[in-house]
């Protein structure tokens, strides 16, 4: 008997879930006021500026300055309490928001870093941040971040048909 | 110019004692807690007449289940969902109902259960922005939540762990005299640095212990209590804000520091006037944030302030009297109300083996609700002996 695979944290608001076509395709794209421009994160119904209504998930600069992180060893989720600790960033993102973002092994302490948007194992949103150098630097090169993933083949699959397991 | 809290008292310490884990629900802990009030004052609580409670557990009832659960009729009546500042809201709610007539005698409670699961269950649905931005990625919770802050806190004032130890030891050495303290041994600076990284730089000692139990207290008129014949504290000062300081890249300073000066000014007194202080310690950092955004150091200088202080009870500068949060337990939103009843039995004599001497004027702050990257709630009373 085989048992299902266990996934991350599922329960989602229904609007972050305008952040799963960017992530499948692999942008970096978050919410942003039609009204007054300014992105919007985390999800929101409403912009805190301007409380205009008229937001659309649009194409964000993914730059951001990391400006503190830590490593979590305890965690009582089922999901990540079975695999190695996770690095966690505070990024203050080019585009005006702040982001925790799971960090990528090779990220520095503090600096620059590339925000990115992918998928969890669920099919979720998840934000995640690279070091700048080496540039070429991606989640299968971090075990930890390809664990936590859904793979682009896989993310392309679930945007054409969410349900399918 | 605000308006004072004349005539408002606050009366009747009460603590459930905690324990780390409970199989009653936390309308059992308020119920105790409510029982244990009328005891101390003497008002049966079918003549308490407003009900104030703060609980992460209550579901699916609230305040208004309570008065049919408990059996009270009551012109006055809350449920503050505000975690660590709670107390402080509840009171200062309490106090302008009361001192507008609306109410009579005002049961503050807050109480929380703790089964082995519960902690958990209560993060992953903690708020919105949690459950969307910060659970999935690592589901660190409070403690990682936390880490964030202190690191930043410390490469921006260069704030050590051995800084944070003198907080958290001195607090140990606190409890010791505490027979509610769940934390019954000495804490070493050995034993501190030693302990196990939970999300780096925040180590176990730096966290609470998340437990069961539940605190009270009463508000009202200062001639109902001298007609019951009880001791109070005057409420002489009172401040809340949440979301203060949106602007502020990663939180340096709590919403104190925007109306801090309204809180001396309604006191009459400035941080040396100062006999006790309660502060909100979940964990370290936001203590020594606190020592600054009120004025008890310049910001930044917390560091320095804690190498300077002695923290203990017969120190020169008393702090969480009772081990505080850290020592005693984290009983839920019961956190929030820790420090204020350990204000009031300070001011009113009430504290035993932890009676600072002389102390007239005591602070006690709350803080809480990390809802994204920050804490957003803070509070803050000054109470004063009659
Ligand atoms: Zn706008």
């Amino acid at each position: 008997m085989t048992m299902p695979p266990m996934l991350p944290p599922q329960p989602r608001s229904a609007a972050t879930l305008a952040l799963v076509a960017p992530a499948a395709a692999g942008r970096f794209a978050l919410q942003c006021c039609k009204a007054c421009g300014n992105f919007i994160y985390p999800v929101r119904n409403i912009c805190p500026t301007c409380l205009s209504q008229d937001i659309a998930v649009t194409d964000a600069p993914a730059g951001g300055l990391l400006l503190s992180e830590t490593t979590i060893r305890i965690t009582g989720d089922p999901f990540f309490r079975e695999r190695p600790p996770v690095r966690q960033g505070l990024v203050r993102a080019d585009c005006g928001v702040t982001i925790i973002a799971i960090l990528h092994r090779d990220c520095p302490p503090e600096g620059r870093v590339r925000l990115s948007l992918r998928l969890d194992r669920g099919g979720k949103p998840l934000l995640l941040a690279f070091p700048l150098h080496p540039e070429s630097s991606e989640v299968a090169d971090d075990p930890s971040l390809r664990d936590l993933t859904m793979d682009p083949a896989a993310a392309a699959a679930h945007l054409a048909d969410p349900d399918r397991p | 110019m605000r308006h004072g809290y004349d005539g408002v008292v606050v009366t009747t310490p009460v603590t459930v004692p905690y324990q780390r884990f409970s199989p009653h629900a936390a309308h059992w802990w308020a119920g105790a807690a409510l029982r244990g009030l009328a005891e101390a004052s003497g008002i049966a609580h079918t003549d308490m007449d407003g009900l104030s409670v703060a609980s992460f557990g209550l579901a699916p009832d609230s305040g208004i289940s309570l008065t049919q659960h408990f059996g009270m009729s009551v012109r006055h009546l809350d449920t503050v969902p505000l975690g660590g500042a709670s107390a402080v809201v509840s009171l200062r709610r309490a106090a302008r109902a009361v001192q507008a007539g609306d109410a009579d005698v005002v049961a503050c409670i807050g109480a929380d259960t703790n089964t082995p699961d519960s902690f958990r269950q209560a993060l992953a649905s903690f708020s919105r922005f949690a459950q969307d931005a910060v659970y999935p990625m690592g589901a660190g919770g409070a403690n990682a939540s936390f880490a964030l802050l202190t690191r930043h806190y410390m490469r921006a004032f260069g704030a050590t762990r051995e800084d944070f130890a003198r907080i958290c030891i001195a607090q140990r050495d606190n409890a010791l005299k505490n027979p509610d303290a769940l934390m019954k041994t000495p804490l070493t600076l050995e034993q501190y640095m030693a302990a196990r990284p939970v999300a780096d730089p925040v180590h176990l000692f730096d966290c609470v212990m998340p437990c069961a139990g539940a605190e009270a207290f009463l508000v009202m008129r200062e001639e109902t209590a001298r007609a019951q014949g009880i001791p109070f504290a005057r409420l002489t000062a009172a401040i809340e804000g949440h979301n203060q300081f949106p602007g502020d890249p990663v939180q340096v300073r709590g919403g104190w520091a925007r109306d801090v000066d309204v809180l001396y000014g309604m006191a009459g007194c400035g941080p040396e006037g100062i006999d006790v202080l309660q502060t909100y310690d979940d964990y370290p950092v936001i203590v020594m944030m606190q020592f600054e955004d009120l004025g008890f150091c310049a910001k930044g200088e917390g560091p320095a302030f804690v190498r300077s202080r002695d923290l203990r009870i017969e120190g020169d500068f008393p702090h969480n009297t009772s081990g505080g949060q850290l020592s005693v337990g984290q009983a839920g939103a019961a956190g929030g109300h820790l420090g204020l009843v350990e204000a009031l039995r300070q001011v009113t004599g009430q504290a035993g083996a932890r009676q600072v001497a002389k102390a007239r004027r005591a602070m006690a702050l709350g803080f809480g609700m990390i809802n994204y990257d920050r804490g957003l709630a803070s509070g803050a009373v000054i109470l004063e002996a009659a």
